[in-house]
């Protein structure tokens, strides 16, 4: 009896002295870095910018900024955050940060230096976005407004995941870059995001027949799409890596063409130039992913020949001309249209990332495992190199399964059209 | 449970196999959550699935030659064995070997689980404040006894078991198949000679040959719960090294300190429920103390064998004292990597091999007790 009290009051007192240790720190005595920045300093050195959150008054909303960036310019990302404590009252601290970004400048030299810190580090999860900034990431940063939420950390997971279930983006996590840039069968594709330019550039769209202004609606690179009011920025399109440095861009139009053959497509609107009279009317489209695409890579010949075959399913939402393709052999004839559009425009994409980009943001090299035994087999065969010259060949099987709340259009003004009783 | 040896100090139960599959789970199993999935990927790369299937095929068949071994000295460790099949003096110098091995394997344990929780939860706390927290906690458990350690193993097994599996199932989104092939990783020759070299890390079995004389239970018995541990614990290092490699592929699987750690970091369960590894830290922080405390009665055990003591208590302050000094003996981290991988590597000798010989010569030399 005697024996357990003492123990309880031994394991009271203990209370007292075992409430922290040595690596508690203190809410109040920290300062949150929601979002990083990483721009190019002089020669060796990195500009590192820190979006830090501001504490609210304790009322709970405060009218003024929620956030603040500073800058700092020092030889690594660790270094720049202890030098930010000599003039931040708080410590400053990295682990609620979920974004980082990485300017233009920076990826064209290489990535890895930048990235292996990070995986090492406690306080960057692995699931942190990475992006790249078209321009300066500090200029970014400094520029994003959100309008809609308070705190950076929310504004980038909501808008990261939308966009990328949009397919004009993609969630681009430090665990899936790092992975791209060591595996031999696939490269990094980073999305990309920059200050909107507000000058229209508009040539290259006016340039178009309607039939393309329609289909490359929103073939726009981050920093270039047409809008007005909100936040002056714009997360659209992504970035493909040769290894770790930056090869190119695809554009928002291309991405989501590039999503469907990586099943990442979730739904998405597509506007089409109507067949039979492209030039005035068009089409608008809901597609979605119906099946995961199947994917085979065939090594047998001299060049590796990659099979995609995507399995789509669309809802109608507009037809300007008022043709019935809802009914019989119209919607056979639209469907083979939207597959053999969507079919040529995904090769295109394809070509673009063999030729142009020399960059297998896919991962159709993945897909090449099975055909070795040995992991130095694999190595070995090199697919890096042979993918520019493999052949591809792209089936798309379309199926329009809604019509949205009409069934078809009443409408006898049209020449040459036969009212559908 | 059966009472067989009662005494005031060391007043000991006879375990039924429960218990005594419990004890060989958490003492071969517990390694798992150190760097030990990332070692068999350095072994096997994308194969490193097949290494644990072979190491575990390997290992059974040792078992089976020591569990011929226990049978004809019913009632008596193998330690005991080893001093009546080898004479007195050989016999020694074996014991004192595989207690050497005991006390540096279980200390280099300590050393690797307090660098484990600086590294994931503690990043400022000095090795020496965890390496005692350990030890205290070590000494109380060992003083409590087998009885209460393995019963212990047996009641909290299923929760660390649910723990495991919440975080290979939470990160199902991101099992990638692909990533287990090609199929024979360094290639069909070295994922043999690596698979046998990892029935290593199934030797802790030879554990259950130490506790034999505290089991309950008649030797064909102790032949299946060797059996069934190694299957089950075989299984656990198979599902984890399965999704280890599909989560985080090869090369990026040969980076990782703690692999386990980090699957536990890659859940994602929505905006709300992230951040997830401080909960699971517990599951696998407990089952530190478990196989380490387990470690300390083991070699106390082993001890009071060899040395025919009336007593194993008298012994731990010091040899928590020794296993102190050899934990904190490595100047760093890396180097006690280093002592595991070799361990990994080469402790089927003692472990395996030696119960094997003993064996061998226990039958040339026509050795046998009847009864027990």
């Amino acid at each position: 009896m005697v024996k357990n009290l003492l123990l309880a009051i031994i394991l009271s007192f203990s209370l007292i002295f075992f409430t922290g240790c040595w690596g508690s720190r203190e809410p109040d005595e920290l300062s949150f870095v929601l979002s990083m920045g990483l721009d190019k300093g002089r020669e060796g050195i990195v500009q590192v910018s820190f979006q830090e959150a501001i504490p609210q008054d304790l009322g709970g909303e405060g009218d003024g900024e929620a956030t603040t960036v500073i800058a700092i310019e020092s030889a690594s990302i660790f270094g720049a955050l202890q030098l930010g404590n000599t003039f931040t009252t708080r410590e400053l601290t990295l682990i609620h940060n979920r974004i980082i970004i990485i300017s233009e400048e920076l990826a064209k030299e290489g990535l890895e230096k930048y990235l292996n810190p990070l995986i090492r580090s406690r306080e960057i999860r692995r699931n942190t976005f990475i992006a790249i900034a078209r321009g300066s990431a500090y200029d970014f940063l400094k520029n994003n407004k959100p309008i809609l939420e308070k705190y950076v950390s929310r504004q980038f997971e909501l808008i990261l995941k939308n966009i990328a279930l949009d397919g004009f983006s993609v969630n681009s996590t430090l665990s899936e870059i790092t992975q791209s840039i060591k595996s031999p069968g696939r490269e990094a594709a980073i999305a990309i995001l920059a200050v909107n330019k507000e000058e229209k550039d508009s040539t290259a769209q006016e340039e178009r027949s309607n039939a393309e202004k329609a289909l490359y609606e929103e073939s726009y690179l981050a920093g270039e799409v047409p809008h007005q009011g909100g936040n002056k920025i714009d997360i659209i399109g992504l970035a493909a890596f040769r290894g770790d440095k930056l090869a190119g861009f695809l554009n928002g139009s291309e991405t989501r063409y590039y999503h469907m053959v990586t099943g990442k497509l979730n739904s998405s609107i597509f506007t089409f130039a109507d067949p039979e009279k492209p030039e005035e009317y068009m089409i608008v489209m809901k597609i979605k992913k119906g099946r995961n695409p199947a994917i085979k890579v065939d090594l047998s010949g001299e060049k590796p020949v990659i099979q995609t075959d995507l399995v789509l399913e669309g809802e109608i939402m507009s037809i300007q001309s008022g043709v019935n393709y809802e009914l019989a052999e119209d919607a056979a004839e639209l469907q083979t249209y939207l597959e053999e559009t969507i079919t040529r425009e995904v090769t295109k994409v394809l070509k673009k990332t063999q030729e142009e980009l020399q960059s297998d943001i896919v991962g159709f090299g993945d897909y090449t495992r099975q055909y070795f035994w040995t992991w130095q087999d694999w190595v070995d065969y090199n697919w890096p190199e042979k993918y520019p010259e493999a052949e591809i060949q792209v089936r798309t099987q379309l199926a329009v399964r809604r019509t949205g709340l009409m069934t078809r259009t009443e409408n006898e003004n049209i020449p040459g059209q036969e009212r559908v009783r | 449970m059966e009472v067989v040896a009662i005494n005031r100090q060391d007043r000991i139960l006879k375990l039924g196999y429960s218990e005594a599959v419990a004890i060989a789970m958490v003492y071969i199993g517990a390694k798992v959550f150190l760097g030990y999935p990332r070692f068999l990927v350095e072994m096997g790369l994308n194969a490193a699935w097949l290494v644990v299937i072979i190491g575990a095929g390997v290992s059974m068949l040792f078992w089976l030659v020591v569990v011929s071994l226990l049978s004809r000295f019913p009632g008596k460790s193998i330690l005991s064995i080893s001093m009546i099949v080898l004479g007195p003096v050989l016999g020694l110098i074996v014991n004192l070997t595989v207690l050497f091995y005991l006390i540096a394997s279980s200390s280099n344990l300590l050393r690797l689980f307090s660098d484990s929780i600086i590294i994931t939860a503690l990043p400022e706390a000095p090795i020496s404040s965890l390496v005692l927290l350990f030890g205290v906690i070590m000494l109380l458990a060992a003083y409590l006894g087998l009885e209460a350690l393995s019963r212990n193993a047996y009641i909290s097994l299923p929760f660390v078991t649910a723990g495991v599996l919440a975080v290979l199932f939470s990160l199902y989104p991101f099992w990638e198949t692909k990533n287990l092939l090609p199929l024979l990783g360094p290639g069909p020759l070295d994922v043999m000679i690596n698979g046998f070299l990892n029935c290593s890390a199934f030797g802790e079995v030879m554990v259950l040959g130490i506790l034999a004389p505290y089991f309950s239970f008649d030797k064909k018995m102790l032949r299946n719960i060797g059996i069934f541990s190694i299957t089950l614990v075989g299984f656990g290092f198979l599902a984890i090294t399965l999704v280890y490699l599909m989560v985080l592929p090869v090369p990026a699987a040969l980076e990782h300190l703690a692999p386990f750690y980090q699957l536990s970091r890659s859940i994602f369960w929505g905006r709300y429920y992230q951040r997830l590894e401080s909960v699971f830290i517990l599951f696998w922080t407990y089952t530190a103390f478990l196989r380490l405390s387990l470690g300390l009665l083991v070699v106390a055990l082993a001890s009071k064998d060899i040395f025919r003591l009336p007593y194993y208590r008298p012994l731990l302050p010091a040899l928590i004292i020794i296993f102190y000094s050899l934990a904190l003996t490595p100047d760093n981290l890396v180097t006690a990597i280093a002592i595991e991988k070799d361990r990994l590597l080469y402790s089927w000798v003692i472990t395996l091999l030696l119960p094997a010989v003993l064996t061998l010569i226990a039958v040339l030399r026509k050795k046998e007790e009847k009864g027990g």
